[in-house]
């Protein structure tokens, strides 16, 4: 079984990014801190915003793929750094599939699977996916 | 049959608040002695008492029960203590992930015995901690078993362990309440003359300032390394059926019983100067083994390749340790670190001054990790077998050479940076499962080799 992040992931992320960005914003205005009062700090972070929404989000999203064949569970994850995660059944301990507000909204799961020195998150899920998966790794789980 | 501890529970227990002893007895030491003195003294007195009295009652109050198996081994034991919050343990032989049982000389004294025995859990400290008489503990965990398969280490080896592995900040910590005493008590008095032959012998040309840092921290290593020492000179490791029992100590005595099965992690250890020598220490990782202060689960102290090799043969011949690596290629991952901090080093100088004298001992600090860096680098790897996992990588100043058993390895993560993308190259992480470490880290590794050996 193979998974990914949900269609609408990407704009669950834009919306955190634009609300963290517009908050930063508006506490240093509303502080009077002085470096919010240089202009060009606002092109550089208009720039980084852009960057982030249209380029980095995206990557991000497109990169999450993982892969559950019975015996590990096996993810990428990354947009610069990237990283592949491997997770052999017999160590898994527990799992759990979190559900904040933004996730219910946006339709996402995330699935946080538990072992003894740590933990790995499948993050922004599909509903429907999260739930085979979970369902999967129950069984196997009841069946060792 | 239930029974009440050992006295000296309650003078460990007591132990605790010696320091809230040393103002009244400072006041009733202090000349000239007076009726408000002892006044002041016997009030601050008052929480000493209390808080003493509170451990003897604790003492009076503790339960334990230790049954025997037919062959007159530890069986199981049940514990009922506390005064205000009471609480009940029970732990079985089979349970015990390993048992350790100290004697001070305190103990010596008394015939007494304490054991901590630990589960493979997530304390952190021991389960259950007793205090038996030492002809008890004795028949109860068999320590006087001789076997064939042992080991024994050299003094000169453990010295050579003590001096290299010793932490000042450690030492510090160690003696910082002697210390504080020890002003206290000496004050002007401490001959002036001594400091000033330490500082012509070792600082001279320093500034007063460096030569008293200079002075703090060759303390603290001193101090450090003298534990160590006296923690592992006289030790010896042998393998008893399905345990292993570790010796060690001169004046506190430790012996450490510990289920091979319960083993996680094999880590063969060497600093620079102890791979000079040749010499490597090897420390295992037990569940349920370590967590109290000041415990390092040392394997080996100290011993040439042979002897390390012939050692585990003999005292974990059914542990992994054959396993084939896949070397690092990427040497500046290993470098850049400590260049970076010489540089630092070397930038400094240019503030002139005290920054001038600084600027030595940091690049020759960053040399020494440069060198460590470099060797940890030549033999950089990492290995998978049906059976095990082997990493070999440098931490902080010293080489470290890890064997996991599969069935502990919990989580392999492969990550590049785009830099290491670009190269083909990557960082292998395992995360297992164990008492204190739990991640083991290699860089710079070929990035297609390592998933196929994956795979």
């Amino acid at each position: 079984m193979s998974f990914e992040t949900d269609k609408n992931a990407v704009w669950l992320l834009r919306l955190v990014w634009t609300a963290a960005a517009a908050t930063a914003a508006g506490i240093g205005t509303v502080m009077g801190l002085r470096v919010f009062y240089v202009p060009w700090l606002w092109v550089i972070g208009a720039a980084v915003w852009t960057a982030g929404w249209f380029w980095y989000l995206p990557r991000l999203c497109r990169r999450f793929r993982g892969v559950y064949d019975g015996k590990t569970v096996r993810t990428q994850s990354g947009a610069l750094w990237q990283k592949e995660t491997i997770v052999p059944l017999s160590s898994l301990r527990t799992f759990e599939v979190w559900i904040p507000p933004l996730h219910s909204l946006f339709g996402c799961r995330t699935v946080v699977l538990r072992f003894a020195g740590g933990s790995a998150w499948l993050p922004l899920m599909d509903a429907q996916t999260a739930r085979r998966l979970t369902a999967l790794l129950e069984k196997q789980g009841e069946d060792n | 049959m239930e029974g009440r501890p050992f006295g000296a529970y309650a003078v460990y227990d007591a132990k605790r608040w010696w320091w809230l002893w040393l103002l009244p007895l400072t006041r009733l030491i202090a000349v000239p002695l007076t009726g408000e003195r002892v006044l002041f003294a016997l009030r601050d007195a008052v929480p000493a008492v209390l808080l003493t009295a509170y451990s003897l009652l604790k003492w009076r109050r503790c339960r334990y029960t230790v049954s025997e198996s037919d062959s007159g081994k530890f069986h199981n034991v049940s514990v009922r203590q506390g005064l205000l919050v009471r609480h009940a343990l029970h732990i079985c032989a089979d349970d015990a992930a390993s048992v350790e049982v100290e004697r001070t000389p305190l103990l010596w004294l008394l015939r007494g015995r304490r054991i901590r025995i630990s589960t493979a859990g997530l304390r952190r400290r021991a389960d259950a901690v007793l205090y038996l008489t030492a002809s008890r503990t004795k028949r109860l965990f068999a320590l006087d078993t001789h076997t064939t398969r042992r080991f024994r280490t050299h003094w000169r080896h453990v010295a050579v362990m003590a001096l290299t592995g010793s932490n000042a900040a450690v030492g510090l910590i160690t003696a910082a309440p002697l210390l504080r005493q020890a002003g206290r008590a000496l004050g002007e008095g401490f001959p002036q003359n001594v400091t000033d032959a330490v500082n012509g012998l070792l600082w001279q040309g320093l500034p007063p300032l460096l030569q008293t840092a200079g002075n703090l921290v060759l303390l603290g290593w001193g101090v450090s390394a003298l534990r160590t020492f006296l923690r592992y000179v006289g030790f010896y490791a042998q393998r008893e059926e399905e345990h292993l029992h570790l010796v060690s100590g001169l004046f506190t005595r430790r012996d450490v019983l510990i289920d091979c099965e319960k083993i996680t992690a094999l880590e063969l250890r060497q600093t620079l100067t102890m791979r000079m020598l040749g010499l490597s220490s090897a420390v295992i990782t037990a569940a349920g083994y370590g967590r109290d202060v000041g415990t390092r689960p040392i394997l080996v102290p100290a011993a040439r390749r042979r002897a390390l090799a012939d050692c585990l043969n003999r005292l974990l011949p059914e542990y992994p340790t054959h396993v084939p690596l896949l070397f690092a290629v990427s040497r500046w991952r290993y470098v850049w670190a400590p260049l970076l901090f010489m540089s630092v080093g070397v930038g400094l100088s240019l503030f002139g001054g005290l920054w001038r004298i600084l600027t030595a001992a940091w690049v020759a600090l960053g040399g020494w990790w440069l060198l460590v860096r470099l060797l940890g680098y030549t033999q950089a790897g990492f290995g998978i077998t049906p059976t095990a996992v082997a990493l070999c990588y440098p931490r902080g100043l010293s080489l470290c050479r890890v064997y996991l058993p599969r069935e502990v390895t919990d989580c392999i993560t492969l990550s590049q940076s785009p830099f290491q993308r670009l190269k083909g190259t990557c960082t292998v992480q395992v995360r297992c499962f164990g008492e204190k470490r739990r991640r083991h880290r290699v860089w710079g590794l070929p990035y297609e080799r390592v998933r196929e050996l994956i795979k």
